[in-house]
């Protein structure tokens, strides 16, 4: 063997060796960000994605915060519609964090435009987290109870009469949802030992 | 000759002969004939010497100038000096070393010093190279024929693709293990997606409490990204 087929033959090894280590370590991060064929249904990892959207939601309702305290609920609207709005893990079918983050965020939502008497829309965000909260969980509970808030509030914001008797019943049903589902949530909690 | 001859006095006009000789052959007389002819058409070298000592022709101004001075010792000064003048056979040296210099390379040079002059032009001045002499100046450097780096650049190839084929089929190898033996098998150590549920003991209160909430949630998950980190690290 010459000096220069020597020295091709060492450049290809080096090759070699990098392109290996490389896709053993695409093999790695891959395994570490989403869950392989060879693992069917199983959950994706916690990875950095995630952190960066669950980092951005404490943005969002933290400056929201500062707004509703300032009194501009518009801002403070505003705020957490840029986190509704954006990109999510997971795409039309967001990891289960972010669904809950996402859905608590529905529920803040509809709390604020129905203290300022927007309560079609403030309904609208109620069904928008409960398509992302379909667990049985707090979560879920928690967005009955604002439903029942809203209609509670459309309620006195009405005159008597039908419709505020509608509005005041559709409360007491969205009240009722609440209280089951938390039930459900308490029972399966005990059940597991009451570790929680 | 063998025998003695006495010297004397012969008209030009008259056939000498020699009583011990035989007559002259066709063959010397033609010879002698064409002999009579060179002298005087003077292309013969001893005609051009008889020529210049019976009837000498007149010098050059210049050359006869130079030379007297030269003979005269007063031209030392000057022939040391740029300013002298040239004679006529310096004039006709310069001129076959001019169109020595001037001829293709490659030619013989003929003329005197034309290599010493082309050998100070290449020094000043080099002019490029040939990229075939070039080429065969760096193998014959390296002390190879010209069939030797072919033959080595094609063992380099095979070589080379050889070892990029294992590669390729290692690099699949890695990809293909199965998950029992590869970073997937340590996936089930890792921290992963789920409900937030767990982080919470208490339903939530009716207003409010949703910036607490997702700081919980943020905080849990960035413990639990760190340890994804450090069991791919293989930090225990």
């Amino acid at each position: 063997m010459t000096r220069r087929s020597a020295k091709i033959t060492i450049v290809a090894l080096g090759l070699a060796v990098m392109s290996a280590v490389g896709v053993s370590c695409a093999r790695s991060e891959r395994a570490a960000t989403q869950p392989s064929a060879c693992e069917p249904g199983a959950a994706p990892v916690v990875d950095s994605v995630l952190l960066a959207f669950l980092s951005k939601a404490r943005a969002a309702h933290h400056k929201a915060d500062l707004a509703e305290a300032s009194g501009d609920v518009a801002r403070a609207i505003a705020s957490l519609e840029s986190l509704t709005g954006g990109a999510r893990p997971g795409g039309a079918t967001p990891l289960p964090e972010a669904s809950e983050v996402l859905s608590d965020t529905y529920a803040r939502l509809a709390d604020l435009r129905s203290a300022r008497g927007e309560f079609d829309t403030a309904l609208r965000d109620v069904d928008a987290g409960l398509a992302l909260a379909r667990e049985t969980t707090y979560f879920r509970g928690h967005l009955f109870e604002v439903r029942g808030l809203v209609e509670e509030r459309r309620a006195k914001s009405l005159p008597e009469g039908a419709d505020r008797e509608s509005a005041r019943k559709a409360a007491m049903d969205a009240f009722d949802e609440a209280v089951r589902i938390q039930d459900q949530v308490i029972s399966s909690a005990l059940d597991d030992g009451g570790a929680r | 000759m063998k025998r003695e001859h006495k010297l004397r006095l012969v008209h030009p006009d008259e056939r000498v002969a020699f009583e011990d000789e035989p007559p002259p052959s066709p063959e010397e007389l033609a010879e002698a004939e064409a002999l009579r002819a060179s002298l005087e058409k003077g292309e013969h070298p001893l005609a051009v010497v008889l020529r210049s000592a019976s009837a000498p022709a007149s010098l050059d101004d210049a050359l006869n100038d130079a030379l007297i001075e030269r003979a005269l010792g007063k031209s030392e000064a000057h022939v040391e000096g740029e300013d002298a003048p040239p004679t006529a056979s310096e004039r006709a040296g310069a001129a076959r070393l001019r169109d020595a210099l001037d001829a293709p390379r490659g030619e013989e040079r003929r003329a005197p010093l034309a290599e010493l002059a082309e050998a100070l032009v290449a020094a000043h001045e080099p002019r490029a190279i040939e990229p075939l002499r070039n080429e065969a100046l760096i193998a014959r450097a390296l002390g190879r024929t010209s069939a030797q780096p072919r033959k080595g650049r094609v063992l380099s190839v095979v070589t080379a693709a050889v070892v990029m084929a294992a590669a390729a089929a290692a690099g699949f190898a890695l990809t293909l293990r199965p998950s029992t033996e590869s970073t997937v098998a340590e996936a089930p150590e890792l921290q992963r997606s789920r409900s937030a549920g767990e982080l919470f003991d208490t339903p939530f209160p009716r207003v409010g409490g949703a910036s607490a909430r997702v700081d919980r949630i943020a905080g849990a998950r960035a413990t639990e990204l760190r340890q994804n980190r450090f069991a791919l690290w293989g930090v225990r």
